[in-house]
């Protein structure tokens, strides 16, 4: 245990930050869990729309937390001495950062936003959205959950490529 | 449902449709041309890519309320396109950031 909390207490600064970013990037994954089942039983329970409604903000703020704590570390990962530098620094590591890195840091942009499409689409419709009459609409709430799943997990697998090579510290 | 509120699902598609757009229309931009990056780079620690963030913020929430505000957004035609706009906007989006496709396309614009 003591070996445990001086390896804990011994994380750099920098370290704690990309670890809860890490952290709050792995808790997106049961919400949109949770918000796929949800999706699934709208014609199932009665309060499925409520909490289908409660998920994708739950969803948002994590997404968005997770953008700004990211935002924050790329300044370090930017700097002169920085995991970039490192990358760049060789032919067979600089497509990381040329080719992943600039993906992975643009394509976070668009979870949160198509996240927050779903949420105003249930938000605004709430048991409604179960009627025939809204079935397109219905749909763009589940691809909004589908594709910005799928981004996360593309962000995900690059950020894991990426760290693997150059952490950091 | 009221008039209002089918306005405001709307109005939500095309926003987060041109957000995305603005979003790799920048990222082209600034690469091809030095005097955009000088611009979207206000802030030197995080480089250019908050001044892309908060730029295509911006037009998500002008267009949302732009868009909100236009009697004819709450019609079903419109409505169509608006969810096709979002769905093509995102696919689009996904590949246009994507360095080995709009390398390329940069080049093209310095080139000319």
């Amino acid at each position: 245990m003591t070996e445990f909390l001086r390896g804990i207490f011994s994380l750099t600064y920098w370290e704690t930050v990309v670890d809860i970013h890490g952290l709050l990037a792995m808790t997106l994954l049961i919400l949109f869990g949770a918000a796929l089942i949800l999706y699934f039983s709208l014609d199932k329970f009665v309060q499925a729309a409520r909490w289908l409604k409660y998920t994708l903000f739950a969803l948002v703020v994590n997404l968005i937390a997770v953008d700004i704590l990211g935002i924050y570390s790329y300044g370090a990962y930017r700097a002169a001495e920085g995991p970039r530098t490192l990358l760049k620094a060789s032919p067979d590591t600089a497509w990381l950062h040329e080719i992943l890195f600039e993906h992975k840091e643009m394509l976070a942009y668009a979870p949160w936003l198509m996240i927050l499409v779903a949420l105003v689409i249930v938000a605004v419709l709430g048991d409604q959205l179960k009627s025939r009459e809204f079935r397109m609409l219905r749909l763009i709430v589940l691809f909004s959950i589908v594709v910005s799943l799928a981004f996360v997990l593309v962000v995900a697998g690059e950020a894991v490529l990426i760290t693997k090579v150059a952490p950091l510290r | 449902m009221m008039p209002m509120q089918t306005r405001t699902i709307h109005a939500m598609l095309i926003a987060a449709g041109k957000s995305l757009n603005i979003f790799w229309i920048l990222n082209i931009l600034k690469e091809a041309f030095p005097a955009v990056k000088s611009v979207l780079n206000f802030y030197p620690v995080t480089g250019p890519l908050l001044g892309i963030y908060l730029t295509s913020i911006f037009v998500l929430v002008l267009a949302f309320f732009i868009v909100r505000s236009m009697p004819f957004s709450g019609s079903r035609a419109y409505g169509t396109f608006a969810g096709w706009y979002f769905v093509v906007s995102v696919l689009v989006f996904f590949f246009a950031i994507f360095p080995p496709v709009y390398v390329p396309i940069v080049e093209w614009i310095v080139s000319i």
